[in-house]
């Protein structure tokens, strides 16, 4: 209870802040544009230095905001950039060399760590001495740069790591700096690997003095996990942060958030979430309130035809995927409000998100607890408490439908059976009960459930952005076939490379039977009329 | 030069027996397959698909081997039946249908498949005709999927054609693969 009335409190404190420029007023910052290569051989060092020095610039106040590279994961930078200048009142200078962004936030900084670009994970291990001891993170070649600016050496890494491996390298920067690092926060610089990285998420995780690392969360590796375990175990459950993404080279997502789900800590990111030490200083602008389109007339009764009813759920989180395509709102859509995208962290973005819907996006809470978890790799008695603080989320953020997923079996993405227990269906209900819908899983799922007019669907189709439109089409036209009984309620997980076009190109070919509706419509006539089997992971 | 003399004409033979054992194994559709993306139907998610053809006397087996790089992401199918004409039941283990995995399709916990092979006389055909029970969103259905395995006239290729009684439209099933090993 204390811990969804701490988000209660947050969520409602950020609500009532009053930006604090008076009209009229403006606010300078720096704008810089960041290079389209993230290779240590290439452009990291370049990478690493900037975003260590947006952590400790950030520091107080927003002040050092990047442009990302077109292509870049997270595609709204510059977008964003013109949203606070419009709605913020910022005024951007724009910094052309780092030499030039290093002078500018002299003061910010006391000196300088230098990684070490033979071994890869010196580089996690300085971005959390950066953050500790307000350093910035050079290679070699920039520590004349650094040293021009007349900062001193606090540490280095060159040497020091060679021929040991990850978990000694951990190992050792656990004893050495976690004691100082902050236990709320962690940063989880995973992603790519190999000779690249892409710290964009850097600059939150050295704003908030956390510990670095990507050790693996599979339990086969038996050394790195426990080591990561045992670092989560040190964090407060329900309250503690995981900045960030796991390594695509040593373990899987689901290994990632089952372990964090296990500690109850709450999924922040990707790596490459940008500009956060920035974006979280941002209040709600003064007045706003979070208003959702919703479709549902109140107290109209809404009664399904003999069709199939299509409604189409963005899959991973809004920041991420087609919500800058420019034929967003041409038909409805639902969008996850997950992933880099909390409330607690980012009010400002979820602002922009909610001021730039149009009529036909329609938002729903995700995934499974706050951010992102596995409610069967929860422990059961802090289950309720997890989907309390979801609650009070989806109250804040005026959303009825909630998305979950699981996975904690480790099962891969098109093969096991990753559905729900009666048991867990249960605390949702009993958990969530404005909610007037449930959509489960990433691929189809098989948990269906229906109570008080409120169902619990499965996803029964995921659209990859690689599936040839026509096969897509006659996937659902044989998944009309397969179920037969009228009305049938198809609920598609749209993976967020897909582009709208191209969803709409598909759904124009199913034919009159089918008929695209938004998903709060789908849910109420599916709790109205349900065709569905109501089933439960069988144990 | 007489020990040379003798020697020549045995590995002739043998060589000739060698190539024409190759030839004949050649033309069967047994081995190792690999599926040739660009002359075949989407198989998205996965990746690439390998398939297994063996026989022992009269009964078939074919292994699909699904990857979608990495790992994790993998999935093995197999089936062995007698390959007379007369159907049997073999079982499928739970779990979602091959036939697309990303449609809310599964096979149910204690799942048979009812499968009818066939194998002409030269080996270079198979049809395995299977109906099974699918679990979807509204319950359980029965559906019938036929299976073509047509070797190429010069055995380095194959066809493997579905038809499913369930797939009313959209390109045809069909995937080309080439052989790998015999």
């Amino acid at each position: 209870m204390l811990n969804s009335r701490f988000t209660l409190i947050t969520v409602l404190v950020l609500a009532l802040l009053e930006f604090p420029l008076q009209a009229g007023q403006r606010r300078q910052a720096y704008v810089m544009q960041l290079p389209d290569n993230w290779e240590i051989t290439g452009q990291l060092p370049t990478h690493a230095f900037l975003v260590s020095l947006q952590g400790l610039a950030n520091d107080g106040a927003p002040r050092l905001y990047f442009y990302y590279p077109k292509g870049y994961p997270y595609g709204y930078t510059r977008n964003l950039k013109e949203y606070f200048e419009k709605e913020y009142g910022f005024d951007f200078k724009e910094l052309q060399r780092l030499e030039d962004a290093l002078h500018t936030f002299r003061d910010h900084v006391k000196g300088y760590i230098v990684w070490d670009p033979a071994v890869r994970t010196s580089l996690n291990v300085a971005f959390t001495v950066a953050g500790l001891d307000r350093a910035v993170v050079v290679s070699p070649e920039q520590i004349p740069m650094a040293e021009k600016e007349g900062l001193k050496k606090l540490e280095d890494f060159r040497g020091k790591f060679q021929g040991k491996s990850d978990f000694e390298i951990y190992t050792w920067a656990f004893a050495e700096y976690w004691p100082r690092c902050s236990h709320e926060f962690l940063t989880y610089m995973g992603g790519v690997t190999g000779n690249s990285m892409q710290p964009g998420i850097a600059d939150l995780g050295i704003y908030h003095k956390s510990f670095f690392t990507d050790l693996s969360c599979d339990p086969k590796d038996t050394l790195e996990y426990a080591l990561a375990d045992k670092i989560m175990g040190q964090m407060k459950p329900l309250t503690s942060f995981v900045f960030g993404w796991h390594s695509y080279a040593k373990d899987l997502e689901a290994h990632y958030i089952t372990l964090l789900s296990k500690h109850v800590l709450r999924q922040e990111g990707l790596n490459t979430w940008p500009n956060m030490s920035f974006i979280t200083q941002l209040p709600l602008t003064p007045g706003f309130r979070f208003k959702n389109h919703h479709n549902i007339v109140p107290g109209k009764k809404y009664v399904p035809d003999q069709k199939v009813y299509i409604a189409c759920v963005q899959t991973d989180g809004l920041g991420l995927g087609a919500w800058l395509d420019p034929d967003r709102g041409v038909f409805p859509y639902a969008w996850e409000t997950t992933d880099g995208n909390s409330l607690v962290h980012a009010p400002a973005l979820f602002e922009y998100f909610y001021r730039t819907a149009t009529p036909n996006d329609y938002f729903i809470g995700a995934l499974s607890g706050p951010s992102y978890m596995y409610p069967r790799a929860i422990p059961s008695e802090y289950l309720p408490k997890v989907i309390a603080v979801d609650r009070e989320l989806m109250k804040a953020l005026d959303l009825k439908i909630y998305g979950i997923m699981e996975r904690s079996n480790f099962s891969d993405r098109y093969v096991g059976n990753s559905n729900l227990p009666k048991a867990i269906v249960d605390a949702y209900y009993e958990g969530l009960p404005e909610a007037i819908g449930f959509a489960f899983g990433y691929g189809p799922g098989q948990t269906y459930d229906v109570r008080g007019h409120v169902p619990f669907l499965s996803y029964d189709y995921y659209l990859s952005a690689e599936r040839p439109t026509e096969d897509a089409v006659a996937d659902l036209k044989e998944l009309a076939v397969m179920n037969p009984k009228r009305p049938y309620y198809l609920v598609m997980h749209v993976r967020e490379t897909s582009g709208i076009n191209r969803v709409s190109g598909i759904l124009k070919q199913l034919g009159p039977e089918f008929e695209l509706v938004p998903l709060d419509v789908l849910m109420k006539m599916a709790g109205e009329e349900p065709t569905f089997k109501t089933r439960y992971l069988e144990e | 030069m007489k020990s040379r003399a003798i020697v020549a004409p045995i590995v002739a033979a043998l060589c000739c027996t060698l190539l024409l054992s190759c030839g004949r194994d050649n033309k069967r559709l047994e081995g190792h397959w690999n599926l040739v993306p660009e002359k075949s139907a989407s198989i998205d998610p996965w990746t690439s698909l390998a398939l297994d053809i063996h026989t022992d006397g009269t009964r078939v087996t074919i292994v699909k081997r699904y990857s979608a790089g990495h790992p994790h992401d993998r999935r093995v199918d197999s089936i062995t039946v007698n390959m007379q004409g007369r159907e049997e039941t073999v079982p499928v283990p739970p779990g979602r249908w091959l036939g697309e995995v990303s449609m809310g399709v599964y096979y149910g916990p204690n799942t048979t498949r009812r499968a009818l092979a066939t194998m002409n006389d030269a080996h270079n055909e198979l049809r395995v005709d299977i109906r099974e029970t699918l679990q979807t969103a509204q319950g359980a259905i029965e559906a019938e999927v036929k299976n073509t395995y047509a070797l190429s006239p010069e055995g380095s290729s194959m066809q493997w054609s579905e038809t499913r009684s369930t797939r009313e439209s959209g390109p045809p099933l069909s995937y080309t693969f080439a052989r790998i090993t015999e």
